[in-house]
């Protein structure tokens, strides 16, 4: 294959999976400019390293996987950082108290993004694979690389430990 | 979501109640077992309720990322490298739509001798055909516009059959030129 076709074939497939890869990143926590510059990171690595000797289907598969790699290095890294920044402001000045009064949706919001930041990769990647782009269990094994019945095992954990870290913060109940 | 009684059912079969994934049976079965367990009960209640949570929070990231790129323009193409390109496509395009509208016209009459004005026609769109070209030549000599330029020489060959030859030559030359040795 030519690299003008490959370049063609790759803008393609890209151009036809990026909404689901823009959900993926969502699901992860990534705002609108952080998740467009990693969307152009991967087209960029598509075009770039992408693996010559498969087919569309695999393409798209490879594609998803990079997208999951790449949002959950990028979540990790704001974390690290979050918690810097966190931890210089308590340094510096004096524990402000939060505003006691929030609208219900921006407070259940906010404790949401927490609950998610702290579930184990392994177990937010399938629940944004699932609920958030809707693929199901075979399809999330091959992008994870892992069986699909690990996947159904993890979803339900993922499941599990969501509502209990809710119903802990008084979301659900 | 505490279950610290109940043995009866496994978390696997509550989060495939909550969805709605168990065959009417097992549905039947956990609906009995609830009737005399109120943690399960509530167990189901806080899997419905955080996944109904979590998917609304994404459903508003996403309308938040659309006019997020509606109104930035940013998208994952990085398009801005590919305005000039964007710019001679919008061009392409209103030619091509008016040459496709004027041969419309002329496939609709006849088969008569030709007046001046119809000859005229006739030269603009010949002239039409040959600025196509250009244009492609033009896109292949700009790094990263050989994609566009490929695009446009198809169209020349398939719509301006003066024009095939040139477009094909130039089609062939521009391939070989970006092929992988």
């Amino acid at each position: 294959m030519s690299k003008l076709s490959r370049r063609h074939t790759i803008h393609k497939i890209f151009s036809n999976e990026v909404d689901q890869l823009r959900r993926i990143v969502i699901g992860m926590g990534l705002s609108p400019d952080e998740g467009e510059d990693l969307l152009q990171d991967v087209f960029q690595e598509a075009l770039e390293h992408s693996p010559q000797d498969r087919g569309q289907v695999s393409l798209r598969y490879w594609l998803r996987r990079v997208t999951v790699n790449r949002a959950l290095r990028h979540f990790r890294r704001k974390q690290v950082h979050q918690r810097g920044l966190d931890a210089l402001q308590q340094k510096q000045r004096p524990a402000i108290p939060e505003p006691p009064v929030l609208a219900a949706t921006d407070e259940e919001t906010k404790i949401l993004r927490a609950c998610l930041a702290q579930m184990r990769e392994s177990l937010r990647a399938p629940l944004v694979l699932r609920h958030c782009c809707d693929y199901n269990a075979t399809e999330i094994g091959k992008i994870l690389d892992v069986k699909s019945g690990t996947v159904r095992k993890r979803l339900c954990d993922a499941r599990v430990q969501l509502a209990q870290m809710l119903t802990n913060r008084g979301v659900t109940s | 979501m505490k279950r610290p009684a109940c043995s009866d059912i496994s978390d696997a079969q509550l989060v495939a109640y909550a969805d709605g994934d168990l065959p009417p049976s097992e549905m039947e079965k956990i609906e009995r077992h609830m009737v005399h367990c109120p943690d399960c009960g509530e167990a189901v209640v806080a899997l419905q309720r955080s996944l109904g949570l979590v998917k609304t929070m994404w459903f508003k990231d996403e309308l938040q990322w659309q006019k997020h790129v509606s109104r930035t323009g940013k998208t994952h193409l990085g398009l801005p490298r590919y305005r000039r390109f964007v710019i001679a496509a919008a061009v392409f395009f209103l030619l091509t739509i008016g040459s496709i509208g004027l041969l419309g016209l002329q496939l609709g009459k006849p088969n008569r001798q030709l007046n001046p004005a119809e000859v005229e026609l006739k030269v603009e769109l010949a002239a039409l055909g040959s600025q196509l070209l250009a244009i492609a030549d033009l896109l292949a000599q700009q790094p990263g516009g050989e994609d566009y330029a490929v695009e446009r020489y198809q169209y020349v060959i398939e719509h301006y059959q003066d024009k095939r030859e040139a477009a094909q030559d130039r089609l062939q030359t521009l391939l070989e030129r970006n092929a992988i040795p």
